[in-house]
Order: C-alpha cells, then structure tokens, then sequence
C-alpha cells in the first residue's frame, strides 16, 4: 500500500484536494496508521501555531499606528519634519508590567524622553512646545477583559472621544473622529494630533494679504508720484508711440512718404505730453520713433526776435491757404518750417528747439521740420553746427504754420 | 485569523483605482488603502515577529514604507500580497541587523500575549527558527487560509513548489516536535 506522500497529506489537510483524490486520501487515513500519526501530528502543529499566532490585534494600538503613519505622510506632503511619536501605552495580559518605549522610526529627540520613565499618563504630559506633534498618551482602557482560559485575545476598545477629551484637554483640538486628513469619512482617530500649518516658502511667503495690500499700496504710491513729477517738475519722460502712414494724395505727402523711406533721419516731430491728440501721427513722422523731451532754451539774443519777426509775419500764412491738400486739424497746432542756407541749401540735421513745451527735432534731408504744440506765443529756436544760431518767437493760432529760417555762416 | 475566508488576496478590488488616485495625491485614498488591509498585515506582522508589539511596530514601519513607495506598487493587482512581502522584506532585514525578528529574543508569554503552555512550546520554538519566508508562508496558509493559488502569486512562484514547500516546513516542525 502506497503511503500518502507529503503533498498529498498537505493538501488534504488544507482542504486542497476534491473530488476522487480527496475521498481516496480519506479512505487511505482511515485504514493506514502511520500516514494518520503524521496527519495528527501535522494537525496539532497547525492547531497549535492557529492557536497561538491567531490571536485578534489590538484595535486601539493599530489605530493609532495607522494615524501616526497619516500624521507623518501629510507631514512629509506639507514639507514638514517627521512627527516624534510616544508609544502607546499597551495593556498586557497577566498582569505583566506596561511598557513606555519610543519608536525607531525617528530620531530620538537630545532631551530625555518624557515617556521613558513608567509615570501615570496623566502626569507625563508633552512639553508644550511639542504638544501639536505629539498625540496624547491615552490610558489603558480600564474595562480591558482579561483573557479568556480559551486564548481569545480581548483587544481593548479605544476611549470615546469625549471620555479622552475630558481626560486631555489636547485632543479638544484633534479633528472630529470620522474624517480622515482629506475629509473622507473613516474610523476613528483617537491618536490624531494636529498637524501645524506649513510654513510658506519663498515667493509664496509674499503672498500674504497683508503683503498683498501693501504691494497694491506701493504700485499706488509710485504710479501717482510719477505722475505727480511728471506735471510737476519735468521729469523726462519716455513716449513711444506707433503711426501709420497716412495717404499719399497730396506733393506735400508723397514728399514726407519719400522722406520716410530713406534710412537717413528724417525730421521727427515732437508731440504734446499726456494728450490722445499726440499720438494721432502727422504726416512727417510716419515711422515709429522714441522722443526724449528736452527741456527749454530761453532765447540768448535779442536780435533774432527782431529779425525773425518780419519773416514770420510773412510767412504766417495758414497751410491750408498755401496747400490746401494737407488736412488741418484745429486742435493740433503744427509749427511746421524749413531750414535753408542763404543759398538756398536745405540743411540737414539742424536742431530745432521749441522753448514751451521744450521740444526738440531735427530737420529733414529737404530742411524741414515739424512741432506740434499748442496755440499761442512760441520761441522757436534753430542751430545747426558751424552756423549762427537763429531765435524767432512766433504767434502760432489753432492752425499749420509754415516758416522759414535762415542760417548763415558762424563767421 | 482572516476576517474573511472566502474572498481572496489576490483580488484587486478597487485597490488599483485608489493606489492611482494616491499616486496622484489624494490622501483619503492613500488612507484607505493603508486602513483596509491592517489587521491582516498585522497577522502576518505577528507571525514574522512572534512580538505583539513588535508586530506593531512593523506595521507601522511596512505602512510608512508603503506609502513613500506606492509608486512600486504592480498596476491593477492588489495591495495586500505587495504589502505582505513589504512586511516580509523588513521583517528580514530587521532579523539580518539582529535588531528584531523572532530569533532576536527568547519568547515569552508577555510578548506572545498569551501564556505558552510545554505542548506548544516545542513547535513555537520550531516555527520561530524558520527563516522568515517559510514562517510567513506557513501562517499564510496555517492560519490565514489562503489557497495554494494565492499563495504562489504572494510569493511569485509556481504553485507545485508552494505545495511542495509547505509540506516540507509542516514535516520538519513535525519532527522537531516529535524530537
């Protein structure tokens, strides 16, 4: 007769088999008795190891280490260092002595742990300092059964959350029982300490409300100041302005369009400050260009006042009387003129400064120039190197004002 | 002892939906996972250690581990085998280092939690001079019934060798009793 080979007798005994080899195993122990001592002795080794690894985990010590565990994965997603935590305290059976010991999964603390030592609970209290990290010490539950002569292990049911709030007036602070740290609902925690908020870092740290309404103050404060000095006292200001084009119909036009299209500087007018009417484009400005304003010249002679007032009479004439295809426009007063030798030859590059508003332009390769400034009594000041400087105050109205200068030599 | 006999280790359930959810962040869903399986994991922490408290302490350490690598975590299969062999891993290491594991120190009834009677301590003693992985698959199948299936899938080997192992473990703590 065959003896049931291990494997056979092994799995028989884990109810593995079913069917024919099952009942042939069954018939083969109930007539072999060698193969039976082993199944009895296979049998007690597996009661036995049932009987003593079987046993039912303690609820409230595996609930607090699942909140521990919690506590220390939000603390490292929050950025904050590991939790320190106390050992619970452990009910032991037959009256075996409770034991305090602190966990390895930490650094130890440098100060003596406050749980060393076997003090009641109650009086080794945290230092308040650690009290948000370090969940109360609960008791021992006094109702713990002792166990039963069966081996059943009674774990001890965790205190209620108002019996442990009595008792510690840290866990007024604990989150209710029932919500986990993402709000799901779950078992109760009477482990739970809470967890301090983060401390924010770098830019995050500046978005504070505090923080934010004293930015929006400051940007406030510099905006009017700069606006303030900007009315005030003059302060250079940046302008840059874009223009398009404007149609080329009339010889006045063509003759800025051509202007415009060679590399050499054309005469860039100035514009009035702050106004929408500056940045609507005069036709000798076509190009985008960035004007630096500068401040006034006050007229250094005498004599050209004088001298350019005939001329200026003369040549005050509105355009549109002289060239009736340049639109006017009432509201942007033009000062618009032409730099010659006393040749005749156009002059390139002079400067041509308006006193108020200060303004500064250049002349075109044709010796023409353009200020816009608003009506009313303006110095128009011309130089240009190795030539006299020419000074004309002018009567400018709502209209264009076409006039000429001439620039003799310095000598 | 297994909460429930009949469902098995192996199943996924909604572990891969939460394991990915906590992957992406969602604490409660890392919490749930590492809620569902304790007491089973502690069991299995009780057999590798033969230390109630000691048991505790390597759940705590296997749920820390767990959740600083659920990234590890084999897609769509169940938590319980990978979190069973994560124990299994410490456990080993703590043995190697000699500063746990159920060699390190002689039982007693207060680490056990129950009084250990002479019948049973000789196959106590046998089970506890296992190496860990013969001790964990032994109270796999002893104590938490799990069938030979699971089992080979836990401890990624062929289901004959599984059988072949735990009858090889069951003779010699036999023997070791009967000596």
């Amino acid at each position: 007769m065959n003896h049931l080979t291990s494997i056979q007798l092994c799995a028989f005994l884990d109810d593995a088999l079913v069917g024919a080899p099952d009942d042939q195993s069954a018939r083969h122990l109930a007539t072999c008795a060698a193969c039976r001592v082993r199944y009895e002795a296979w049998c007690h080794v597996d009661d036995s190891l049932r009987e003593l690894l079987g046993q039912v985990p303690d609820e409230h010590a595996l609930e607090q280490r699942t909140s521990w565990v919690e506590i220390a994965v939000t603390a490292e997603r929050k950025g904050l260092p590991a939790p320190e935590f106390a050992e619970l305290r452990i009910p032991r059976t037959h009256g075996a002595a409770s034991q305090h010991s602190r966990l390895h999964f930490f650094p130890a603390p440098a100060a003596p742990a406050p749980f060393a030592q076997a003090p009641p609970p109650a009086v080794a209290q945290p230092s308040p300092s650690r009290a948000l990290l370090r969940p109360p010490v609960l008791p021992a539950p006094s109702t713990t059964p002792a166990p039963a002569p069966g081996r059943t292990y009674a774990a001890p049911q965790p205190a209620t959350r108002e019996q442990a709030a009595a008792r510690h007036p840290q866990l007024a602070a604990v989150p209710p029982p029932g919500t986990s740290a993402s709000g799901q609902a779950g078992p109760p925690a009477p482990g739970y300490a809470r967890l301090p908020r983060a401390p924010r870092k770098g830019f995050a740290a500046l978005l504070s409300p505090r923080m934010a309404w004293l930015a929006i103050l400051l940007v406030a404060a510099v905006a009017v100041g700069l606006r303030f000095g900007v009315q005030k006292f003059g302060i250079p200001e940046l302008k840059i302005h874009f223009r398009t084009p404007g149609k080329q119909g009339t010889e006045s036009q063509k003759a800025v369009a051509d202007a415009a299209t060679e590399p050499e500087p054309a005469a860039k007018p100035a514009r009035p400050r702050g106004g929408a009417s500056h940045a609507s484009a005069t036709p000798e400005d076509p190009d985008a260009s960035i004007l630096f304003d500068l401040p006034a010249l006050e007229p250094e002679d005498e004599e050209p006042a004088r001298s350019a007032s005939e001329p200026a009479k003369k040549h005050t004439a509105p355009a549109a009387a002289r060239d009736p295809g340049i639109p006017q426009r009432s509201d942007t007063p033009t000062i618009c003129g032409e730099v010659r030798t006393a040749q005749g030859v156009p002059i390139e590059g002079a400067r041509v400064y308006l006193s108020s508003p200060a303004r500064m332009v250049h002349t075109d390769r044709k010796g023409r120039f353009c200020i816009t400034c608003p009506p009313g009594q303006r110095t128009v000041r011309i130089e240009s190197a190795g030539r006299a400087p020419v000074t004309r105050v002018l009567q400018l109205g709502r209209e264009r004002l076409e006039t000429r200068f001439t620039l003799d030599a310095a000598n | 002892m297994n909460a429930n006999p009949n469902r098995s280790w192996t199943e996924p359930g909604r572990d891969p939906e939460l394991a990915l959810a906590a992957q992406r962040g969602d604490l409660g869903a890392l919490f749930t996972l590492l809620r569902k399986y304790r007491r089973e994991l502690w069991h299995v922490c009780f057999a590798l250690t033969l230390d109630r408290q000691r048991a505790e302490r390597l759940v705590h350490d296997t749920l820390l581990r767990a959740a600083k690598n659920l990234r590890s975590l084999p897609t769509g299969s169940s938590m319980l085998p990978w979190l069973v062999r994560l124990a299994a891993h410490l456990a080993t290491a703590a043995a190697r280092s000699g500063t746990a594991g159920a060699g390190a120190e002689p039982l007693s009834n207060e680490a056990l939690g129950t009084p250990i009677t002479e019948v049973e301590r000789p196959v106590l003693e046998a089970f506890a001079s296992l190496p860990e992985g013969e001790r964990l698959l032994l109270a796999l199948d002893t104590i938490e019934r799990i069938p030979y299936g699971d089992l080979a899938v836990i401890a990624k080997r062929e289901v004959a060798v599984i059988m072949n192992q735990v009858a090889l473990i069951r003779a010699r703590l036999a023997r070791e009793e009967a000596a």
